[in-house]
């Protein structure tokens, strides 16, 4: 009961912001940069790679890493392995960002040879960049036809990708080449949940996609193929990254979320709900836009309700903007009617005049309007379990509470109330929780009880709030509940009433009076033994009780019956000589007596059998035993019979 | 009763009295699993059958050698008759030691 209660609190705390967050771009909250800034400064300085994210991360969030120029060139000189593109690759570009006189050792005659390298357009992309880095002379045509050749055979997202980066250093007219392959690579991305779009990979292909499209694109000044909704979806799958850990990743993250913010083709619209709940004084919802690094929009623009799932709609659906706060807009609901419940409601924003802004419309959010819960006309009475008589009637007001009343085993005690909603005396409320607390003064027991209403309504009205509803009732037969609710413990209880719903916004917990309750004697008791850290106590201990033996008769009745069993055997042998039994045919043939000799081994192996042998081996044995009993059976059974017929 | 003992052959006879010994055999064992129960089980179910089946081999045999059932049997030679019979014996009591456990 406990538990349920604190759950379900707790969830009515979270779920207006569960709700806001639904189906609009979420931007890059202050706190999110101040934490991807700190993630690059304090990152360990381990290899070039560490030491280029950090520095080109910073320098898009526009900060300068906290070390010295020098700091970081001795690090580059001493971590770089001269032999890895890519760690040279990411040495002289941290080099050339921090704009220092850094020497670093590189072979320019090995860099040439990296240069007419098409295996991965990654590879090929390090080393071109290296020698812009480095000012090495690079052969525009060779490489163009190089990169053509290894976006034919280049499969992951990543090195596809790259390829615009290449493209940007060789210039134009050779860039023209590659833009047709932004539609391309956006094609291959993985849609999630018809709402987020990634290349395969995770985050890094897809900021480098984006980076890499738009700057090109910019570079030619050519729109790049992309629809709108693609690029708010690959907005939104960025969005979900904001908590990444790692140097790479919070460098990728910050890079594309600039290229999104500053290009000159699309500019996704990000909205944050201020206001998730609107209690009753509230009037106005806040909503706040930027772009998706949350700064100001570029575009003064307007922002409309488009619709709303409430009874009745604004006044005026347009939304007031605060010009001293530069990103707020509100919306008055100030003369309409705003019946506490869930609402949903559609935004549209319209640029002044023509821009690049995307993802205006649509955005869809939801809202949690609170009202204030009243207790009115609450009272007690004990009465007898029958009914057949009646105390009189305590009339309860809160927040007071009222003397101590007494119940015994024979009696029930009914609290009766109704809950009126604050804001309109006439409707009648249901809650959540509306639990009857009863603890015990001196040992602490709590005892949790719903109280239930009276005619509890089934359907909910346009709001997501219950329709009619009725009073509420608690009623405790204390002699029925006396062993499992109580445990027969007497004593004096503490009587709480606790009102609780996500749609109030004054939760009550009313100590409403004492009750003394009293059991029968000879089962109450005054103490209950501490129970409450036993399941942390060692348990008693488990004797293993092993299979009892079945009861075996005495061993004189066994020996008795097996002596009877044994018995008949002479009776057969005294009878058979009073036939005339004789062995006087008994042939002596040597086939016989094999015959003999073999069925008696075949009796000795059933009794080894019997003591140690398995079948396995008696059946080997019998293998063996058996076709010669047979044949020297069927032998002397022959002399038999001609001696027989004889 | 004197019916039985003037007319019927030395032979018959014979196995008569093993059929008899056969079946008090199965009785007392039959009794001793009334009065102390059937634990082990196996072990009295491997008992009991072997006497049952011997007793069923044994009147098959008894048949089959019968001078008056010479028609019915006629292809069936005494000496095949008994070497069925040790033949069933020999299976019989392997499983029967198999199951006594």
């Amino acid at each position: 009961m406990k538990m349920t209660v604190k759950f379900v609190t707790v969830l009515a705390l979270i779920l207006p912001f569960i709700f806001a967050l639904a189906s609009s771009l979420q931007a890059l909250t202050a706190a999110d940069r101040l934490r991807l800034v700190n993630v690059l400064q304090s990152a360990t300085l381990s290899d070039p790679a560490a030491v280029y994210y950090s520095v080109h991360g910073l320098k898009e969030l526009g900060e300068t890493h906290k070390s010295s120029t020098d700091e970081l060139c001795s690090i580059l000189r001493t971590t770089m392995k001269p032999d890895n593109i890519q760690s040279i690759f990411h040495a002289t570009s941290a080099v050339q960002l921090l704009k220092s006189e850094c020497t670093l050792d590189v072979d320019k005659a090995w860099l040439k040879e990296q240069l007419k390298n098409g295996e991965s357009v990654t590879a090929l992309y390090h080393a071109v960049a290296t020698a812009t880095n480095v000012g090495l002379e690079i052969n525009k045509e060779e490489i163009t036809k190089i990169l053509e050749a290894a976006m034919l055979k280049e499969e992951t997202s990543l090195g596809q990708s790259h390829s615009f980066h290449i493209a940007m250093l060789l210039g134009t007219p050779h860039a023209l080449k590659f833009i047709s392959f932004i539609e391309d690579v956006a094609a291959q991305a993985d849609e999630v949940d018809g709402t987020y779009l990634h290349l395969e990979g995770g985050l890094a292909p897809t900021a480098t996609f984006i980076v890499g499209a738009y700057r090109l694109s910019e570079m030619v000044k050519r729109a790049p193929k992309l629809a709108d909704d693609k690029v708010m979806k690959f907005a939104s799958y960025l969005a979900t990254r904001y908590n990444v850990q790692s140097v790479k990743n919070v460098d990728h993250l910050v890079w594309s979320l600039n290229v999104l913010s500053n290009n000159e083709y699309h500019s996704p619209v990000a909205v944050r709900l201020l206001t998730p709940t609107l209690t009753s004084t509230d009037e106005r919802l806040y909503v706040e836009i930027s772009d998706i690094s949350g700064n100001k929009l570029k575009h003064s623009c307007a922002v409309a309700l488009k619709s709303w799932s409430g009874a009745e709609m604004p006044k005026s659906s347009e939304f007031h903007y605060h010009t001293e706060s530069s990103n707020k807009y509100s919306l008055s609901f100030a003369h309409t009617k705003l019946i506490h419940g869930f609402y949903t409601g559609v935004l549209a924003i319209t640029p002044k005049k023509t821009s690049n802004l995307i993802g205006l419309k649509g955005i869809e959010f939801t809202v949690k309007v609170t009202t204030e819960v009243e207790i009115d006309g609450a009272q007690i009475v004990v009465a007898d379990s029958d009914l057949s008589s009646r105390g009189r009637n305590v009339a309860l007001t809160y927040p007071q509470r009222s003397a101590m009343l007494n119940a015994d085993y024979t009696q029930r005690v009914v609290l009766t109330f109704n809950l009126i909603n604050s804001r309109n005396r006439q409707e009648q409320l249901e809650v959540h929780q509306a639990f009857v607390r009863l603890s015990h003064r001196t040992t602490g027991r709590d005892i949790y009880f719903v109280a239930q209403q009276d005619t509890p309504s089934t359907t909910n009205n346009e709001n997501g709030a219950p329709s009619t509803t009725g009073g509420y009732k608690f009623d405790l037969d204390v002699g029925q509940s006396a062993k499992d609710s109580f445990g027969y413990l007497n004593g004096i209880y503490r009587v709480e009433l606790l009102i609780g719903d996500g749609l109030i916004s004054n939760p009550i917990s009313w100590h409403v009076l004492d009750l003394q309750l009293r059991f029968p004697s000879d089962l109450a008791v005054d103490e209950v033994p501490d129970s409450t850290g036993d399941q942390f106590k060692p348990r008693p201990a488990i004797e293993h009780t092993f299979h009892e033996p079945e009861p075996r008769p005495p061993v004189v009745v066994s020996n008795a019956f097996t002596v009877l069993v044994v018995l008949p055997l002479f009776v057969l042998l005294a009878l058979w000589g009073r036939l005339g039994v004789n062995l006087t045919n008994f042939s002596f043939h040597p086939v016989s007596l094999v015959f003999y000799v073999c069925l008696a081994s075949i009796m000795a192996l059933y009794s080894l059998f019997w003591f140690q042998l398995d079948m396995f081996t008696t059946l080997g044995y019998l293998a063996v035993l058996g076709p010669l009993t047979f044949v020297t059976g069927v032998k002397h059974l022959g002399y038999v019979a001609k001696y027989r017929q004889s | 009763k004197n019916m039985y003992v003037n007319s019927t052959p030395k032979k018959l006879k014979i196995i008569d009295s093993y059929m008899a010994y056969i079946l008090f055999t199965g009785v007392f064992q039959f009794a001793y699993a009334c009065i102390v129960g059937t634990f082990p089980f196996n072990s009295f179910l491997a008992g009991f059958i072997s006497t049952v089946a011997s007793f069923v081999l044994a009147s098959s045999l008894r048949m089959q050698v019968n001078p008056l059932n010479r028609d019915e049997f006629k292809d069936i030679s005494p000496e095949r008759a008994f070497a069925d019979f040790i033949f069933g014996h020999l299976i019989l009591h392997l499983v029967v030691m198999n199951y006594i456990g």
